[in-house]
């Protein structure tokens, strides 16, 4: 019997819905301190002075930190350690951290805070990324404020324009938004023994220990960091949220230390989704080949790098879809501004380029007449094509694959009938509700892209029972990795999933398996157990031969057995008691050409997304009615898994489209909780959700399997701007786009139709 | 500090509040209350009416025939009580899309109208159904329609030793057809942006009469639009007139910018959705009247 592509509850769902389950946020020790974090008051001014004093006195404060008190490096950052863990001279956003309280009660270290005495400087807060970009600006670091920037172009961009017999330019804009995860940034500190141990949110507690390490100037062995279980990130616990601070607050008063961030405080510090501008001008022939696709992206960054270089880079690498383009230039900016900071979110970049370019095709489809999906089709790229950027692709494509299954769907051959409103909605309603159809394709790399190291290491113990123990150092961030690595143990090791746990994301007990992150780990994980499974055999193989007398040889673990050259034998009997264990890396193939840090990938998801939506022109309001997900990620290891990614990834590409944005104010937070910030309900969300499996099996994955956590939130929210258009004629370049945003545009094209 | 107080019976309540009125504030399901920036400023003392039996019945009063919904009833409650579906289904439509199932298992109608917020989404259905509010003190009571409870955005006419303990809506005569529409920032949990009421009795040709219009979100109060009442009174709906009413709505609208939208698109709203919603019940009725063919067996 086979465990892929099943259907079973997730083996830490019970736990999760009866909370026995402990995420950061519930940890807690006896005598552990809370730790309140002392914020910048402007989102740009220099510090003249802090003065705690006020603040050390008052009720139930043990200790307050600043600058002085960080013993090593005092500054983070996965790429670039630019920004301080506590500012001394400046700072450069809202969330700047300045002071820490650390206090007997929560309470007493809010009311301390409001105690530390910070004379400011303020300066005029730059928010404009193409004015920051200006020489004459002020620099907010001493490089300037371009933090990065990208140019490539292929073929000849003038004759590609020259040639085509349509073209189509616009300016795209997206908003920042947040990642909205569910549990708040979270954690908890202590002394066991020498080792400062942080139970922490992050994304990689390997990399959070190095951080950390580096910052208090302490030796790796003398931290540990452990987050296995964390309740939601979408990448925006990626970069160090609480961890050094926590570390900081134990270090110096040697006794535990908690945080729990506040939503508000939560919207405030942590990164973003880019905020970006997309200059897109695409040409196609008569005949519907695309022939030029020549971009401009000035990303917004905010204060600080954190992975806003890499998030460029994939902006650019996906800059022309999965498509093949003769004539390609791309000059791409990232930007600092004193506008929060962004980095890591779900699609990472791609989302940006995406929604601007899957809108480009469409519009070069309705201008040649040409099926929007067959455009796509009759442009895609293939195994062995050159990419955008001029690289071979040369692992299975499957972008065709998800296409072909999008076109053969009901919901985009009628697409012609379900323009027309249901029959229940009357006749007059009929001549005012609209409904239209739209797709949109893309691709999304996956794994961290040539220049990063990319490897995964686990360690599998098999043990009398039978049962077997997968150590791993991701983290079970809500996606259902650890799950997945059940799966591909229980298929690979020929046990069942119940015979098999992850003990997972501790530097003191799992090996580093890499990030939880860049839709890596059912992969990356998932092929270090197949290594390490082959190494159990080998020494399955040796102890057969010594207790049973077997001729020497490997074998395979099979039925709860080991079967070799002596035939099968039962693992128990096997073992006899005792234990085996096997560790293994699998290191993330990469292409051979380098054009920058993780540029470009060699592998891919694909993804195919058609949505139907209504538009009631009286209101504006726009709904969802239909979507669905064509997506190619391999062979489907957990098919619950796979459907509840895609069915998120839709709900956030809706939140993405129709309603969030993260508003500021000349550098401030306008809107830090969820009454104001609005994320699509389960009523936004249609009921009708299909996702499709299309499985080109990848030679590189594990059992073919690729991730798909990322390419699901992509597609949605340009395939309903597509549909939008399908539906009223108008194109939103901006996002969200809104009812208001709706009727005014309607507005303006009756006016034009009239005149 | 507050005191938190929890009374089960309302004489005790009339009591309590004659002798501390102005320190009390009233909590019943604490929707609005505890959301705010500072829940408790100014009060002394909390005082706890949701469980006050008399304050949640809904029943027909034999007397005049009046349906009475006590003020602590919730919207949940409300909104699927057989009497209050029976005789004020435009109430019970508004309460079903009040928040969430979490808000409308805690909020109860007497808070919607307690907080006077303009944009509370019973009250323009209250109006169009000529709802009396019942507010009582210790030996005293008085009544009066509902649009005259509210004197501006967050502010009534109660005096600090009154309760609201019920609203009564007479029994209409006839036909009833009505209709309570609300554009949000999304399809859940979202305070309106803006809200259209209607009511009136329909007649066997297809004419309304007693028409009713409210519009809630779009001015300092929950307003009637009474132009758009007479454009509809004793005619068929038909489009011109529709357009005429929504235009009247239009110009009735006072409203402002804010987080969740924008005057202009608001001023725009209450139009489309009077539009919307009259051409949704203009089809259902013609449906109706239309003789069904019976089915040969
Ligand atoms: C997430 C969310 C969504 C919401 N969505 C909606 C919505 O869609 N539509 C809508 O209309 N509202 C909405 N609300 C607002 C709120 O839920 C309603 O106004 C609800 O009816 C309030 O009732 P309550 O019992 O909770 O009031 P409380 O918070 O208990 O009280 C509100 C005010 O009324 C006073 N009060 C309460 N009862 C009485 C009484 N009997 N006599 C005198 N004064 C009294 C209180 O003293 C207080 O000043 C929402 C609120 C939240 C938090």
């Amino acid at each position: 019997m086979s465990w892929l592509d099943s259907r079973r509850p997730r083996y830490d769902a019970a736990d999760k819905v009866t909370g026995k389950l402990l995420y950061p946020s519930d940890r807690t020790m006896d005598g552990a301190l809370w730790v309140e974090v002392v914020r910048a008051a402007h989102p740009h001014a220099l510090i003249r002075n802090i003065d705690t004093s006020r603040a050390e006195a008052a009720a139930g404060v043990v200790r307050v930190l600043t600058a002085k008190d960080v013993p090593g490096l005092n500054a983070f950052g996965i790429q670039v350690q630019d920004q301080p863990v506590l500012c001394h001279d400046r700072v450069r956003y809202q969330g700047d951290a300045v002071a820490l309280v650390g206090a007997e009660s929560r309470r007493a270290a809010r009311e301390a805070a409001r105690l530390v005495e910070i004379d400011y400087q303020v300066l005029e807060p730059l928010t404009d990324p193409e004015r920051a970009m200006a020489a004459d600006a002020p620099a907010l670091h001493p490089g300037g404020n371009i933090l990065h920037q990208g140019h490539f172009s292929k073929g000849d961009i003038e004759e590609g324009f020259g040639k085509s017999a349509v073209i189509v330019e616009d300016v795209y804009q997206v908003p920042m938004i947040d990642h909205a995860f569910l549990e708040t940034e979270a954690g908890l500190s202590y002394y066991d023994g020498e080792v400062l141990v942080v139970e922490s949110c992050g994304q990689y507690v390997f990399r959070d220990q190095t951080q950390i390490a580096r910052s208090l100037g302490l030796p790796l062995d003398k931290v540990r960091v452990t987050a296995p279980f964390v309740g939601g990130a979408f990448g925006g616990k990626d970069e160090i949220t609480v961890q050094i601070h926590l570390a900081l607050m134990t270090y110096h008063t040697k006794r535990p230390a908690r945080m729990v961030a506040t939503r508000a405080e939560s919207i405030v510090s942590h990164t973003k989704r880019h905020a970006a501008r997309m200059y897109y001008k695409t040409g196609a022939s008569r005949s519907g080949k695309l022939l030029a696709v020549q971009a401009r992206f000035v990303s917004d960054t905010g204060a600080y790098a954190s992975l806003g270089g890499p998030v460029l880079n994939l902006m650019m690498e996906h800059a022309a879809g999965p498509y093949l383009v003769p004539h390609f230039q791309v000059d791409a900016y990232a930007v600092y501004t004193n506008n929060g900071f962004a980095g890591a979110f779900r699609g990472f970049g791609c989302t940006q380029a995406c929604l601007a370019m899957e809108s480009q095709m469409e519009r070069l489809a309705r201008a040649l007449r040409i099926d929007p999906l067959r455009f796509r089709q009759m442009n895609v790229l293939h195994q062995g094509d050159l990419a955008a950027l001029g690289y071979p692709m040369k692992l299975e494509v499957g972008a065709e694959a998800t296409i072909r299954s999008a076109r053969r769907s009901k919901l985009w051959r009628n697409r012609r009938a379900l323009r027309q409103p249901p029959a229940s909605y009357g006749p007059s309603r009929r001549r005012y509700i609209r409904r239209g159809v739209g797709a949109a394709s893309q691709m999304q790399g996956l794994g961290l892209g040539i220049g990063i190291p990319d490897y995964a290491e686990v360690e599998i113990e098999l043990a009398p029972g039978p049962r077997a123990t997968i150590k791993a150092g991701t983290t079970e961030i809500g996606q259902g990795a650890y799950h997945a690595y059940i799966l591909e143990a229980a298929e690979r090791l020929g046990l069942e999933p119940g015979q098999i746990r992850v003990v997972g994301a501790d530097t003191g007990r799992t090996p580093d398996s890499g990030t939880t992150t860049a839709s890596r780990t059912t992969y990356a994980v998932g092929n270090a157990i197949l290594l390490a499974a082959g190494r159990l055999e080998q020494e399955l193989g040796r102890r057969a031969a010594r207790r049973l007398g077997w001729p020497a040889g490997a074998g395979k673990l099979r039925d709860g057995g080991f079967t070799g050259s002596g035939g099968w034998v039962a693992l128990d009997e096997l073992l006899a008691g005792q234990r085996v264990s096997a560790r293994a890396t699998f290191h993330v193939p990469v292409q051979d050409v380098e054009m920058g840090d993780g540029l470009p990938h060699l592998l891919y998801s694909y993804g195919t997304h058609v949505a139907l939506v209504e538009v009631n022109t009286l209101t504006g309001e726009i709904r969802v009615v239909r979507l669905e997900a064509h997506l190619d990620g391999g062979q489907v290891i957990s098919r619950t898994g796979f459907e509840g990614q895609s069915e998120g990834g839709i709900a956030q590409g809706i939140g993405y489209a129709l309603f969030e944005e993260v508003r500021l104010d000349r550098g401030r937070f306008v809107d830090t909780n969820f009454d104001k910030y609005v994320l699509p309900t389960s009523l936004d969300v249609p009921v009708d959700m299909r996702t499709v499996p299309v499985m080109v099996r990848d030679s590189t994955g594990p059992f073919g399997a690729k991730g798909i956590s990322e390419t699901c939130m992509v597609g949605p929210t340009p395939a309903i701007l597509n549909a939008i258009e399908d539906a009223i004629g108008v194109r939103f370049t901006r996002l969200p786009v809104r009812a208001e945003d709706v009727l005014q545009a309607l507005r303006e094209k009756e006016k034009k139709d009239e005149g | 500090m507050i005191d938190y107080l929890r009374l089960s019976q309302l004489d005790d309540v009339l009591e309590m509040l004659w002798a501390e009125g102005p320190g009390i504030l009233m909590l019943a399901g604490g929707t609005d209350i505890l959301v705010r920036p500072q829940p408790f400023a100014g009060a002394r003392i909390l005082l706890d009416i949701s469980r006050v039996e008399q304050l949640r019945d809904i029943a027909v009063d034999p007397a005049d025939d009046c349906l009475v919904i006590g003020a602590a009833a919730t919207h949940e409650e409300v909104a699927w009580h057989p009497q209050v579906s029976r005789r004020a289904q435009l109430l019970a439509q508004a309460c079903r899309l009040v928040g969430s199932a979490q808000i409308r298992n805690l909020g109860t109608l007497g808070g919607n109208l307690g907080n006077a917020s303009p944009a509370a989404d019973s009250v323009p259905a209250l109006a169009c159904l000529d709802a009396e509010v019942v507010l009582s003190g210790r030996n005293k009571q008085r009544r009066l329609p509902v649009l005259e409870f509210f004197t501006g955005p967050g502010s009534s006419v109660r005096q600090p030793d009154e309760v609201i303990s019920s609203l009564r809506l007479p029994r209409q005569r006839g036909r009833q057809v009505s209709f309570f529409l609300k554009a949000g920032q999304r399809r859940g949990m979202c305070c309106s942006k803006a809200s259209v009421a209607f009511r009136a009795r329909s007649h066997s040709d297809g004419r309304l009469s007693g028409v009713r219009v409210a519009l809630g979100a779009v001015a300092p109060t929950v307003v009637r639009v009474p132009e758009a009442e007479q454009v509809l009174e004793g005619r068929r709906i038909e489009p011109r007139l529709i357009d005429e009413a929504a235009a009247a709505c239009s110009r009735a609208a006072r409203p402002i910018d804010d987080i969740r939208s924008t005057a202009e698109y608001r001023k725009a709203v209450v139009g489309a959705l009077l539009t919307d919603g009259l051409f949704r019940l203009g089809d259902k009725m013609k449906q109706r009247r239309r003789p069904r063919r019976r089915r040969p067996r």
